[in-house]
């Protein structure tokens, strides 16, 4: 956490990290360091003696006439690949007891990408919503996600994936699957990679998902992260050198 | 939540109750008209219809709707054409027409201003009358506007002449006014809630709360009034319902039904400080100037700062909007899980920042020291002023934590200086109110004593598809930028605007055009001593949160920081921070603990200042405090300029300052016995807190026996502290440098011999030296 930027030891390993990386990414050739890299994933606790079965999609979007005009936003924008159009998310009933088990790979594919209430920033647009009864899916599309955290909430019915990393190593896509019940509050963050203090591969916060049931309706917010890191004397030297490179570069008039 | 009948009812009951009196003398005086650059149109925005008029020209006004009932230091006219502004530096009501076609800030229009008894804090508008907190002396001042079809005013007439005023408790700053014809107004220095019958012109009562009571809003529905302090993270709740109000002792019979004038009885209720970023504990909270609700009612949104709030290099915290359920009286934000599933790529692991994901990677600061917030109900978002970055953030006010979830920034600073990184036009915004169609933002910036019109993103902007994707690198004007602001900016989520001398194209989103009201009267040097007080973006003076963020109006934040010496990537320095949380572990250290100390009316003497008197003089204690206030090293900044800032700071804090108003009244008969006791020699207080010079000798001196040491601290070497200045005692609880007493009461009470021979005296005694320090 905090404490790392200043551990002299980590300090180092970050220093040697960067300097192996980077020359090869600038490259496009750090296949070989973390080839071996998996998806990490925070293994379901499965209910005892639970049998999965097929969950019902959500009900087919409803117009809702109490929600205020500007949350019938415009549909996210999408991968060329999805399958399925977007719909809104509709208010679903409060969820049955017990909880259902997590819906199957076969019962998400068939799933439609709903409209969350809000999605603000290219990154947040880019995220995918699914809802399987009480049970809710976010994907986003196209951001390198390093990893994924819960910040706030009951850690229970909540698992996250990633995907494989690409063969030059870099991390690909992540998911996040949880159980929203009535009165529960969720919160998760999608990190990236950008410019900070381990160099063009810090670790950086990119999405930012908040849920929870108001009324019977399930409110899905996503959020781009704004990164705006505490300023220290190394990082203003940084930026000045920065600034005075592309100063350099740029052609006299 | 009020719909217009109700506010017609209110209205009218009002008008009924005011016309009845009689206007006072006027004290006002018209300003000459400024000069034509005083209003800066930066640009003429095409892409957003103008604002419709509620009222045409030339026809008898409507009965409207005040634009809030909750105050501001700036408001606006039920009919949206008049600003009023309440000044606190120069003690006026500035009324500034608007251009009726828009209604937009306009140069042909000259502004007025109003001389009022005192200092304002803040304002309300209603179709008749113009309501106004005064903070010395404590009043609610409410004045008449001039009719605007009145043919016979001439040029003498003043825009708004004062109708009456009711004595309040001194430092008199939030207001809000209710359905039923009431004002309540809370008095922070004296942390009094006061309840106020408009019509009949009179305080109903006067009830203690916490310290530094601020923003007041009225729960309509519950009756209830909701305080925020500028110290600790509970907010207070004040029953308003009248038949509620009358509190029998257990065991009395009921109290009659409707007792208006009998005070209620304070509720606090917890209201966790950002707690997805707190360690193992809640976490502490200042700077809680304001508030705001849902138009439902049902949520509570305070805008703060949370001390020790855990992030990247999080020296001083986080800004936040704590969400309160109103309902359940809890909070919203789920907190922070036990067991929190991660998922880290192989990467992440290998990387230093791959072990920062266990709290918000989200910035600490998407505004810094909110001063003012409101709500856009269009959008369902909030609006917050940073006063340390001269900025506004627009947040989701859906999400259950909002700071997570910015959806737009305003830069409102302008013309930065090429030494100072303070503004020319918009520093330490500190007021704001919407337009009636919320297309429109008018911000008032105290420290330049200026206005910024906003145009803000449209309403589809900021419910999933904002404008257009950002093209440049974001945020040259934000704190953690030394980029000059004449630079068009961007935020992240792409609003953005320009400044004015540049207009390569129109922005769409952003300020548009600005006033400038009066000049600092404190002159060049302490005008930019004051923007530099508030400024959290001179990096050269401080890492990321102003002097004004501990030190509120000057005052103190309640809090007992961490200092503490660990390494960073600048190297192993001495710095300040909120919570031992925040220092790396591997510094195996807590911190030494130190009380903000107030410094309003209290840096007059030469020295020494510093803990232990290390300080020969507070020129050396500014410069001391540039290195410890931020993460890390100091930049490296020119000798010359270092003492420039700190000779202009020093400007603004001994003129610019204003010490807390308080209500001069004669001693009592304990408090005078209290002063005999204090002043005896053989009880031994004013051997070391001489009155002649400010309660203090100034010299360090050892506590014996020497107090506990307090958990979550290290122990000091050096046990000789400064004594400190007695004067304000009574408001600036915790005590001592490690804030270990509560009171003075238990400060008193556990003194043993430590300072004089108080543990000789008996509890009658004690109390009268209890009382009379509590006048100090």
């Amino acid at each position: 956490m905090t404490s790392l930027a200043g551990n002299p030891r980590a300090r180092s390993l970050r220093v040697q990290t960067v300097r192996l990386l980077l020359p090869l990414l600038l490259a496009g050739a750090i296949t070989g360091i973390v080839r071996s890299a998996t998806s990490t994933v925070v293994p379901p606790p499965t209910p005892s003696g639970a049998t999965p079965v097929p969950i019902l999609p959500a009900q087919p979007a409803a117009p809702s006439s109490d929600r205020a005009p500007t949350v019938a936003s415009a549909p996210p924008a999408l991968a060329p690949s999805s399958p399925i159009a977007p719909s809104p998310i509709a208010p679903s009933p409060i969820a049955p007891e017990p909880l259902a088990p997590a819906p199957t790979s076969e019962v998400w594919s068939k799933t439609p990408v709903l409209t969350p209430r809000r999605a603000v920033g290219p990154r947040a647009r880019a995220c995918q919503v699914q809802a399987v009864g009480e049970w809710f899916k976010v994907r986003c599309l196209g951001l390198a996600t390093s990893a994924i955290t819960e910040l706030g909430g009951n850690s229970q019915n909540v698992y996250l994936h990633l995907d494989a990393p690409n063969d030059d190593g870099l991390p690909r896509e992540g998911v996040i699957v949880f159980a929203l019940q009535p009165r529960a509050r969720r919160v998760f963050s999608f990190w990236t990679l950008g410019d900070g203090y381990d160099g063009p591969l810090t670790v950086i916060a990119g999405v930012v998902v908040q849920a929870y049931w108001q009324g019977n309706e399930p409110v899905v917010l996503l959020h781009d992260a704004l990164n705006q890191p505490v300023r220290t004397a190394q990082s203003e030297l940084r930026a000045r050198a920065a600034a005075s490179a592309t100063t350099a570069k740029e052609p006299r008039p | 939540m009020i719909d217009r009948d109700v506010r017609n009812r209110w209205l009218a009951g009002i008008t009924v109750g005011l016309l009845v009196g009689t206007a006072s003398a006027c004290t006002c005086s018209k300003q000459p008209p400024p000069p034509a650059p005083n209003v800066e149109t930066v640009s003429a925005p095409t892409s957003i219809t103008a604002a419709p008029t509620e009222t045409a020209p030339g026809q008898p006004p409507a009965v409207l709707p005040p634009a809030t009932l909750v105050g501001s230091a700036i408001a606006r006219s039920p009919d949206g054409n008049t600003l009023y502004i309440a000044d606190e530096t120069n003690s006026k009501l500035h009324v500034v027409p608007l251009a009726l076609a828009a209604p937009r800030l306009d140069g042909k229009v000259p502004f007025e201003s109003v001389a009022l008894p005192g200092p304002p804090a803040q304002v309300v508008v209603t179709n008749e009358h113009v309501f106004v907190t005064i903070r010395n002396p404590g009043l609610l001042w409410v004045g008449t506007p001039r009719a605007a079809e009145d043919v016979t005013s001439s040029e003498a007439d003043a825009a708004v002449t004062e109708t009456f005023t009711v004595d309040l408790p001194a430092d008199a700053f939030g207001l809000t006014l209710t359905q039923n014809g009431r004002a309540v107004v809370t008095s922070a220095w004296p942390a009094q809630v006061s309840y106020v019958d408009v019509a009949q012109r009179r305080k109903l009562w006067s009830v203690e709360v916490p310290r530094e009571p601020r923003g007041v809003v009225v729960d309509e529905t519950a009756k209830a009034a909701w305080i925020t302090h500028l110290v600790g993270s509970a907010v207070t709740r004040v029953p308003l319902d009248e038949a509620a109000t009358a509190v029998a002792p257990a065991g009395s019979p009921p109290p009659s039904p409707v007792q208006p004038d009998a005070p209620p009885i304070p509720e606090r209720v917890n209201l966790p400080a950002a707690p997805l970023r707190a360690p193992d504990s809640p976490l502490a909270a200042a700077l809680g100037y304001g508030a705001v609700l849902s138009p439902d009612g049902q949520r509570y949104y305070v805008a703060r700062h949370a001390l020790g709030a855990q992030g990247k290099n999080a020296w001083f915290g986080a800004a936040t909007v704590d969400v309160l359920d109103v309902a359940t009286r809890s909070a919203v934000s789920p907190g922070r899980p036990h067991a929190a599933a991660v998922a880290k790529s192989e990467l992440a692991q290998q990387l230093i920042s791959g072990g920062d994901t266990q709290v918000p990677g989200s910035s600490l600061t998407p505004f810094t020291q909110p001063r003012a917030i409101v709500y856009r109900k269009s959008t369902r978002t909030l609006l917050v002023a940073g006063e340390g970055d001269d900025r506004v953030a627009e947040l989701d006010a859906d999400a259950l934590d909002p700071t997570m979830a910015v959806i737009a920034t305003y830069p409102v600073g302008a013309d930065y200086h090429a030494t100072y990184h303070v503004p020319k036009h918009c520093a330490a915004p500190a007021g704001l109110v919407l337009s009636h169609d919320e297309s429109r933002l008018w911000v008032y910036c105290a420290a330049t004593n200026d206005i910024a019109e906003v145009l803000l993103s449209a309403p589809d902007g900021a419910s999933g598809s904002p404008p257009a994707a950002p093209t440049t690198p974001a945020a040259s004007a934000t704190a953690g930028s030394a980029a000059p602001a004449s630079t068009p900016t961007q935020n992240p989520n792409g609003a953005s605007t320009d400044s004015p001398g540049e207009t390569p194209s129109a922005p769409a989103f952003g300020v548009v055009a600005r006033l400038h009201l009066l000049d600092d009267p404190l002159g060049p040097g302490g005008s930019t001593g004051r923007k530099l007080f508030y400024s959290a973006i001179d990096f050269p003076t401080s890492g990321g949160l102003a002097c004004a963020g501990c030190h509120p109006e000057g005052r103190d934040d309640g809090h007992v920081w961490h200092e503490a010496t660990f390494t960073t990537e600048d190297g192993t320095k001495t710095n300040f921070v909120g919570h031992a949380a925040n220092i790396p572990v591997e510094a195996h250290t807590q911190g030494y603990a130190r009380r903000t100390p107030m410094l309003a009316g209290r840096v007059n003497a030469p020295g020494p200042y510093g803990w232990h008197g290390e300080s020969a003089n507070i020129n050396a204690r500014v410069l001391v405090g540039f290195g410890l206030h931020r993460w890390g090293a100091e930049p490296e900044t020119p000798p010359a300029e270092r003492n420039k800032r700190a000779a202009v700071l020093l400007e603004y804090v001994r003129r610019g300052l204003v010490p807390p108003a308080r209500d001069a009244v004669p001693l009592t008969a304990q408090e005078q016995r209290g002063k005999e006791l204090f002043e005896n020699p053989n009880i031994g207080c004013a051997i070391c807190h001489p009155p002649k010079s400010g309660f203090t000798t100034r010299r360090p001196y050892r506590l014996t026996p020497p107090l506990p040491l307090v958990t979550g601290f290290d122990e000091d070497p050096e046990s000789r502290y400064k004594i400190p200045d007695l004067r304000f005692l009574k408001q600036r609880a915790p005590y001592f440098h490690d804030g270990s007493a509560p009171s003075l009461k238990h400060l008193l009470e556990n003194n043993d011999y430590r300072m004089g021979n108080t543990a000789t005296l008996s509890a009658e005694d004690r109390g009268a030296l209890q009382a009379y320090l509590e006048t100090l």
